[in-house]
């Protein structure tokens, strides 16, 4: 029998799953990560639950144990995994809605970013999340100057790929 | 058209592809165990406290109080026990205070500063315990040497300290391999992204 407080829960994690997906996209390779790294920030979420105060919006509250779940504390599982092309697995690019070279500056960009490190995952993910500067400093725990000059650093980065 | 905001529109895009998991599941998954490494490195530091405090409980009820007995030394060692069981309580006090600090909620930062130093909290009483052996042997070694082995040949005494040195290398090696394979796996991740932090704040 679940209680009220578990049924809130459930329904608070169904209408916000997507979240906790796309920071299974950005940090995992395979479906079956995909679902260890679900099943690893749902337990995460659950324990920590007990601690949220209203006060801040859930979503909000989300994106920092979901992320800190994905950067600190999981262990990916290495047995499963089978080595998949990640253009095709992590990101579904659909290819009708795009002429060829954007398709192409897509796939390069999005190999980019897989190849970037935790950090800078997050702080390229929360910017594609539309979270403005203050919530990112906020999230990762760094000045909001740093995570500006950083992001500015990452969007160097991903043009210099495309226009070598 | 800036490249991230081409990625921006199509990281929406990627929406409508995402998998869904229904409510059922999520209540399956909410009870399931973490494969949280904090829970690792709480049950390894616990087995750790737990190993040391054997150790001291069998060297004092075992054969080796008859040696120190021997080369006068039990008051010597018995003083040393009494500095550890303080040891022992201040680590493991100061170990909880930490665990109870790592918190979920907190910002990436402040949670992988709060594991790595719950973690160099175990560390450290570890490299007391193994100053400690060493320190005891040491002194033992030499009471032993001025004792039994003062009166015997040079080429007698170079190989009784040859042979103590080496088994203090070696066991202190292993120790220190068991830990590094240990924790290693653990850390290493935790490390890396803690520097990674660490290397943006000193660009400001």
């Amino acid at each position: 029998m679940s209680s009220e407080k578990e049924k809130k829960f459930v329904s608070l994690l169904d209408k916000h799953q997507n979240i906790v997906h796309k920071i299974c996209r950005m940090y995992t390779d395979s479906d079956a990560q995909h679902k260890d790294l679900f099943q690893d920030i749902t337990v995460q979420l659950w324990k920590a639950y007990p601690k949220f105060r209203g006060d801040s919006k859930f979503s909000t509250w989300m994106y920092r144990v979901a992320l800190n779940t994905a950067i600190t504390l999981y262990r990916k599982q290495k047995r499963r995994v089978k080595t998949q092309d990640i253009d095709n697995v992590s990101f579904k690019i659909e290819a009708h809605v795009y002429d060829d070279t954007t398709e192409q500056n897509l796939k390069l960009m999005y190999a980019a970013v897989k190849e970037l490190n935790d950090i800078d995952k997050a702080l390229v993910f929360l910017y594609l999340e539309d979270k403005n500067y203050a919530e990112i400093s906020e999230t990762l725990g760094i000045s909001e100057v740093n995570a500006r000059v950083k992001m500015n650093r990452v969007k160097k980065k991903l043009r210099t790929i495309l226009n070598p | 058209m800036d490249e991230l905001e081409l990625l921006k529109k199509d990281w929406k895009r990627q929406e409508k592809s995402l998998p869904h998991v229904k409510k059922d599941e999520i209540r399956v998954m909410m009870h399931k165990k973490s494969t949280s490494i904090v829970k690792w490195i709480f049950i390894i530091s616990i087995a750790e406290f737990l190993f040391w405090i054997a150790v001291e409980f069998f060297s004092l009820f075992g054969d080796s109080q008859e040696v120190y007995e021997q080369l006068g030394m039990s008051v010597f060692f018995k003083v040393l026990v009494y500095i550890n069981y303080i040891f022992i309580l201040v680590f493991i006090s100061l170990f909880f205070i930490n665990y109870r600090k790592i918190k979920t909620n907190d910002s990436i930062k402040d949670l992988i500063k709060n594991i790595i130093r719950t973690r160099r909290t175990v560390k450290t009483y570890v490299w007391v315990n193994v100053i400690m052996v060493i320190v005891a042997s040491v002194i033992l070694f030499y009471e032993f040497y001025s004792q039994e082995i003062a009166e015997e040949s040079l080429k007698l005494k170079l190989i009784m300290a040859g042979v103590f040195i080496g088994i203090l290398v070696v066991m202190v090696l292993l120790l220190l391999g068991f830990y590094r394979l240990l924790y290693g796996i653990l850390t290493r991740r935790l490390k890396r992204n803690y520097q990674a932090l660490k290397k943006l704040e000193m660009k400001e």
